[in-house]
């Protein structure tokens, strides 16, 4: 290891937790909602924070929350989680292939970790390579946060009586609007934003939620696919970077 | 078993799926050696459509102060930084929930 590839390392750990910093705005308020309606749902502390640091997957959890009864419904409430997490397995197929160089543990660690702004970032952060310690810098910032604004929320979630009123419910919608008008540039992407808005909108009001999401991505990238082009020539590679 | 137990166990159960849906596409993918240029362009895709995709109930088919509301974070964001054309939207949304609509 070389000098330079420490400080490189050094500046993608701290460009990560840079980036993140907007992410908290609308993560930490998505947090405290969840704690505050877990407690009111009659959930054990315990068991509210064991829920955000084990799957740390917000809308999933809201999902189960719903859900939950005493007894809660094992089946329903897996089978509920697992149609709204479909999407991870295309943000790990797609974000699979700037990892290659990654150890494949690291790999394996790094994937739990996987929320949809620490994807979409990393996404944006490389076209070929991602940085390890870029991801890391955004983890590291927001995990702990998950788990305090759940915290907070479950302690003294009577704080905030309607979400609504502020516009909390608003703010993850919002990051989101920013994040795909981020990728405008994309090729294809108006074509693909027509085509997964149609299929979404559609599926929500018919089937209803949370299946809009799969099936609105899957038209997406459908729409991607066939409108790829006869292969243009082979760039030459680009710089590969080492040791992330 | 207790409801302590029972609960800690489905918590674990939701832990288990919720990572392997996101190893789950790795671990298929990256037994293929060589990558169809379609299913690349279709793995590009991915954040622009699943991100769509979760924004857009939201932004059409909620009400109208919802509606407005992005497309005023959509306005916003060609020039603003993150942050404020996230604020944006959020005051578009409560002044016109305020206001009724």
């Amino acid at each position: 290891m070389t000098p330079s590839d420490s400080s490189t390392r050094k500046a993608h750990f701290r460009q990560g937790m840079t980036d993140i910093l907007p992410v908290l705005v609308s993560a930490a308020p998505f947090g405290v909602v969840f704690g505050a309606l877990a407690a009111e749902k009659g959930i054990p502390f315990d068991q509210i924070l064991a829920m955000s640091g084990l799957m740390y997957a917000g809308a999933s959890q809201m999902v189960a929350l719903e859900l939950w009864g005493f007894p809660p419904p094992f089946w329903t409430i897996v089978l509920a989680v697992l149609a709204v997490n479909f999407r991870h397995i295309l943000y790990s197929a797609s974000l699979g292939r700037k990892m290659r160089n990654w150890p494949v543990s690291r790999r394996f660690f790094g994937f739990g970790f996987m929320v949809d702004p620490v994807f979409a970032l990393a996404d944006a952060q490389s076209p070929t390579h991602l940085s390890g310690s870029y991801y890391a810098g955004m983890t590291v910032v927001l995990y702990p946060l998950w788990l305090v604004s759940t915290a907070i929320g479950a302690l003294f979630g009577n704080l905030i009586r309607d979400p609504q009123v502020w516009g909390l419910d608003f703010i993850l919608a919002a990051y989101f609007t920013v994040l795909v008008m981020g990728f405008r540039s994309r090729p294809n992407a108006f074509v693909i934003i027509l085509a997964t808005s149609l299929v979404a909108v559609l599926v929500y009001l018919t089937l209803g939620p949370p299946w809009h999401v799969a099936s609105g991505g899957v038209a997406g990238i459908l729409a991607a696919a066939a409108l790829v082009k006869p292969k243009p020539k082979e760039e030459p590679d680009a710089v590969v970077e080492q040791g992330s | 078993m207790s409801d302590n137990m029972q609960a800690y166990l489905l918590i674990l159960a939701l832990a288990g799926a919720t990572y392997a849906t996101r190893i789950g596409g790795d671990i298929v993918l990256s037994r293929f050696k060589h990558i169809n240029p379609r299913v690349e362009a279709a793995l590009d895709a991915v954040p622009i459509a699943v991100m769509t995709a979760i924004v857009v109930p939201m932004a059409l088919a909620t009400g109208i102060a919802e509606t407005c509301a992005v497309a005023v974070t959509i306005a916003s964001s060609f020039r603003l930084q993150t942050n404020v054309s996230i604020l944006a939207g959020v005051l578009t949304v409560v002044v016109l929930r305020a206001s009724g609509l």
